[in-house]
């Protein structure tokens, strides 16, 4: 029975069908199954979702209503990881820096990481550069992340860099980029210890980073 | 104000001087590329920034240049001179114009591009409260009159007067924010043609407004590009309303409007029937990057020339765009080996040009580079 509710589950997921996912994932936390199963095959479900996308069957939109979905699912189920015990495989913030509003790219990522295994915190859009060394030392993370959508708010990235180094953590955190005004080219301008181009390259790059 | 005004006066004869020694004026060239007529000397093309410091400027700030008339117009008249590229423009901010007019509060940086501080649209019924702008009156509408008018005045003769405009997609985003617009779609596809509806009919008047004071508009529509919709909502959601807006302006300057759209042939399902829906449109021009030509950022690869020939049998010029990217990081020689790989396919026949960004931290060789290239693909391509 559980099994067939997981199937509808990744198939609601696929299909970015945010308020059945909600509905399913509670379902199966009430039929006592696992929260580290669930999310094992949230993830799967999301990397039919990622394989879809970069074969040009899927395009943003669809990204962002299975990623809703992954979010919604991910609420019920992580005070029930959390209170399981499961260890997270690093701390990760998040942000657009200031003056970018653009969230796509980033909430993209964001459920890519979680699905992941990381623990990663949303600092939203337009975030100023001291306020990710405030956040990166407040919240002991192990990266910082910022995107920059547009060509104009990229003059943001390097001072993001900055800010880490003010605040005297630089040395204690890796430096991530992306967003789709960046390249690889802007690593070293920005001063970042990485970039990436998608979500699962983010994902790839931070894990390299952090050598898990 | 008389010094920046002074400032351009300078910049202009300096132009006019160059330009005389040349076999023919950049709008002389874009009328040729435009009638698909290969007797133009050189390649045409140029490039938009949104920084001035882009392009060397630093006694002008991001904020200044995004709400001073005469400081933008002297801004985009100095990259001219300066690059010497054919194609100076009136490029504003132009997705944030007619919504912010429309009563969406924005913030003004001083060393960013203008962000939306809140979308006006947070539900339903908020659509109704919105009115049409008066483009005479309201926010930076008169901004961007003031601009295109000066710009049209001090060089119009010789570079024409594109200005940078927004399209109903793009601008219902900007109301009512693009995650908004996406659950829309899914959830309300008639609430999103009631905005699109309203966005149309107050970009009707304000275009019509800026080619009464001199300019051509190119209404930009990154919003609508594949990915950031599926094609199937760009035909339900951006085609239609794009055509609308563009069969209105024809009917009052007489003449095709350029739509901006940009990306994505290379990732829909079926890029032939894509781009023959869009050339269809009425649009006299279209934009393909270079992420859809070589396949970099996630893009897939198009066949340019089978490209260039559907564009060609539909009489929609083609504009071949490099990166930013690609201006941001060089080296020189790719940036001159795009160029002319280009113009070796698509030159052949006419009806071919080129653009770009200038992003911040560009090195000015590289936009040097980019325009030497378009210099040096004569006429006719051997």
């Amino acid at each position: 029975m559980s099994e067939q509710l997981i199937q509808t589950l990744k198939e609601n997921l696929v299909n970015g069908n945010i308020d059945e996912v909600s509905s399913n994932v509670k379902e199966l936390v009430e039929k006592g199954v696992e929260g580290k199963k669930i999310l094992d095959e949230m993830i799967a479900a999301m990397d039919i979702v990622g394989e879809k996308f970069s074969k040009n069957e899927y395009f943003l939109p669809d990204l962002i209503l299975s990623g809703n979905a992954m979010r919604a699912g991910l609420d019920v189920i992580l005070p029930n990881l959390k209170a399981s015990g499961a260890s997270f495989r690093g701390k990760v913030i998040l942000g657009s820096v200031r003056g970018d509003v653009h969230d796509v790219g980033k909430s993209i990522v964001q459920s890519t990481l979680i699905g992941a295994g990381y623990e990663v915190f949303d600092l939203g859009v337009d975030v100023a550069p001291d306020v990710f060394a405030q956040k990166a030392i407040e919240l002991e993370v192990d990266v910082v992340g910022a995107s920059a959508y547009m060509t104009t708010t990229t003059a943001m990235l390097p001072k993001v860099n900055e800010a880490l180094k003010e605040a005297g953590i630089r040395d204690k955190v890796k430096f991530v980029i992306g967003g789709a005004a960046t390249s690889s080219a802007y690593i070293e301008w920005a001063g970042a210890d990485g970039w990436g181009e998608t979500a699962w390259d983010a994902v790839n790059t931070i894990n390299n980073l952090l050598n898990k | 104000m008389a010094g920046y005004i002074d400032k351009i006066d300078e910049l202009v004869l300096k132009i006019r001087d160059r330009v005389s020694k040349e076999p023919m004026t950049p709008a002389q060239r874009a009328v040729k590329v435009f009638t698909w007529d290969t007797s133009l000397d050189h390649a045409f093309g140029g490039f938009a920034f949104w920084d001035p410091r882009s392009v060397g400027i630093t006694d002008i700030s991001t904020k200044e240049f995004y709400t001073d008339p005469v400081k933008m117009c002297y801004c985009q008249i100095y990259a001219a001179e300066r690059f010497e590229h054919d194609f100076p423009a009136v490029f504003a901010d132009m997705y944030n114009i007619d919504i912010e007019a429309c009563g969406t509060p924005l913030e003004y940086p001083e060393d960013s591009i203008p962000v939306i501080k809140e979308h006006p649209i947070k539900q339903k019924g908020d659509l109704a409260k919105l009115r049409i702008p008066d483009p005479q009156k309201d926010a930076r509408m008169p901004y961007l009159l003031e601009v295109t008018n000066l710009f049209s005045q001090k060089v119009g003769d010789l570079f024409g007067c594109s200005v940078a405009t927004n399209m109903p997609f793009s601008g219902v985003v900007g109301l009512r924010g693009y995650q908004n617009v996406i659950m829309d779609m899914r959830k309300d596809p008639l609430f999103v043609h009631e905005m699109l509806e309203y966005m149309l009919e107050v970009q009707i008047v304000f275009n019509k407004a800026l080619i009464d004071a001199g300019g051509a508009p190119v209404p930009c529509d990154a919003w609508a590009a594949p990915p950031n919709i599926t094609p199937a909502q760009w035909e339900e959601f951006a085609l239609p309303y794009a055509t609308r807006l563009m069969e209105a302006l024809k009917a009052h300057n007489g003449q095709k409007s350029n739509w901006f759209l940009g990306w994505g042939y290379s990732i829909v399902p079926d890029t032939e029937r894509f781009l023959r829906m869009f050339n269809a449109s009425g649009s006299g021009i279209c934009f393909l990057f270079e992420e859809d030509i070589v396949g970099r950022a996630g893009y897939s690869t198009i066949d340019l020339e089978k490209f260039y020939e559907i564009c060609k049998q539909q009489k929609v010029v083609l504009s071949t765009s490099l990166m930013p990217q690609s201006i941001f990081e060089g080296p020189v020689e790719r940036i001159e080996k795009l160029v002319t790989d280009w113009h070796k396919v698509c030159g052949k026949g006419g009806g071919h040009c080129y653009y770009t960004t200038v992003p911040l931290g560009s090195p000015p060789e590289h936009v040097e580079a980019y325009v030497r290239a378009l210099k040096n693909c004569r006429y006719p391509v051997e």
